[in-house]
């Protein structure tokens, strides 16, 4: 099973981030196993909202099933305000 | 956010839709779809949250999981996605039992139970009741009056779960079992029904008390266990009495039984607001002329006249308008 560890390399450059914008959880979200797109989609967009908070039953999403795992995505980007930038094309 | 003691008494007020009442006050989107893994979840960030609910359950399983999620908003305390009925049901994790006192004071508030258990001993009957009247599973209702044990005068409760034949889990602050003396109070108790099963235990001064709730369809079965001191662990419930005069009076008289269900359905409205002696004289005046032959017979006779009063005292605010004092220990 591929894991998140290798999802936010380390750079140079740039600002260092206010505090506010890290997880203090993010330890059990980067133990969370992933299994597809999908679970690293959800997982990333957790570790990038700090507020957003849930935790998964045995750090595992393999429990859920897809159409399980895109209403959870739905209801993220619902509650975060994310929206597709275009409408989809005919 | 709400403080956790408004909500519960915003619930109270709303009782038997605290939960639905309170996540439209609160303005959450409750979203009802089919889910596989999971029953439902809550997420917020900041004033805003959704909860998503398992549609693919029975209505009292979506209250549960309804109210447990807003137990979870309420406390602060992060969902756990992937969680079943189940694990939410058996968990020992300190913050998963904060989420269900709040969800289960949301669904059926302590007053209430107080009100419906209104004597001692707890049977399915009791069950039953409090389960219908509150919207929930006679599961949740043995697991809430199994945690309000010492507030209601039990020493001792616990709630068994079967499936099949088989332990599937128990659930108590106060009472462990072994397996087997799990499955066999469940046999007892299945005998016994629908009166509960006692045992006296004289050495210790108490009585074991096990009433069985069954669900065929499911396979499934509800123990409920309590300990209570002699003097209230004997005593019959109304409920059995009230099953043990039926049995008397109706013995293979099936149409004189609806004949008088129809007489006290007729009468109820009238009742309301009488003592229960003005209702005993009205009831007699109205329905005495109306039987004869054998039925009369026993409708007339000391027991009948106890059954008569005995329905009559549900409907008259003498019963589950106050708690009889003498029917439990005070606690």
């Amino acid at each position: 099973m591929p894991k998140l560890n290798d999802d936010f390399c380390p750079v140079t450059g740039g600002v260092d981030l206010p505090k506010s914008r890290f997880r203090d959880d993010m330890d059990q979200l980067r133990d969370v196993t992933i299994g597809s797109d999908l679970d690293r989609h959800i997982v990333q967009l957790l570790a990038l909202h700090p507020k957003l908070r849930v935790r998964f039953r045995k750090q595992d999403l393999a429990a859920l099933d897809t159409p399980t795992k895109k209403a959870l995505l739905a209801d993220m980007n619902d509650l975060l305000g994310v929206r597709p930038l275009r409408k989809p094309l005919r | 956010m709400i403080s956790v003691d408004r909500a519960l008494a915003f619930a109270r007020q709303h009782y038997p839709a605290g939960p639905e009442k309170l996540a439209e006050h609160l303005g959450v989107r409750v979203t009802f779809s089919p889910m596989s893994g999971c029953d439902g979840w809550c997420l917020f960030c900041e004033d805003r949250a959704v909860i998503r609910i398992n549609n693919q359950f029975v209505k009292s399983r979506q209250r549960f999981t309804l109210a447990h999620e807003l137990g979870h908003l309420l406390l602060d305390i992060p969902t756990v996605i992937g969680e079943s009925f189940s694990d939410i049901l058996r968990s020992n994790d300190d913050e998963e039992r904060r989420v269900n006192e709040v969800a289960a004071e949301l669904l059926i508030p302590q007053n209430i139970v107080k009100a419906v258990v209104s004597e001692l001993p707890v049977v399915a009957a009791v069950l039953k009741r409090l389960a219908k009247q509150s919207h929930v599973s006679e599961l949740a209702a043995a697991l809430r009056i199994a945690n309000l044990a010492a507030e209601l005068g039990l020493e001792k409760a616990s709630v068994v779960f079967f499936e099949g034949d088989t332990v599937s889990w128990q659930r108590s602050q106060t009472l462990r079992m072994a397996d087997d003396t799990a499955i066999n109070l469940r046999d007892a108790a299945r005998e016994a029904a629908p009166n509960a099963f006692r045992h006296i235990r004289k050495h210790k001064g108490d009585v074991i008390v096990a009433s069985l709730i069954e669900n065929p369809f499911f396979g499934s079965a509800t123990l409920f266990v309590q300990l209570l001191p002699v003097k209230y662990g004997q005593q019959k419930s109304r409920d059995e009495q009230r099953a043990e005069l039926e049995q008397y009076l109706f013995d293979g008289q099936v149409s004189f039984q609806r004949q008088l269900q129809g007489c006290f359905g007729a009468f109820k409205p009238r009742a309301v607001g009488m003592s229960v002696s003005e209702a005993e004289d009205a009831f007699w005046e109205r329905y005495e002329q109306r039987f004869s032959g054998i039925p009369k017979k026993r409708l007339t006779s000391q027991k009948g006249r106890e059954y008569v009063r005995l329905r009559l005292e549900e409907w008259c605010g003498h019963f589950h308008a106050e708690t009889h004092d003498d029917a439990r220990p005070s606690s």
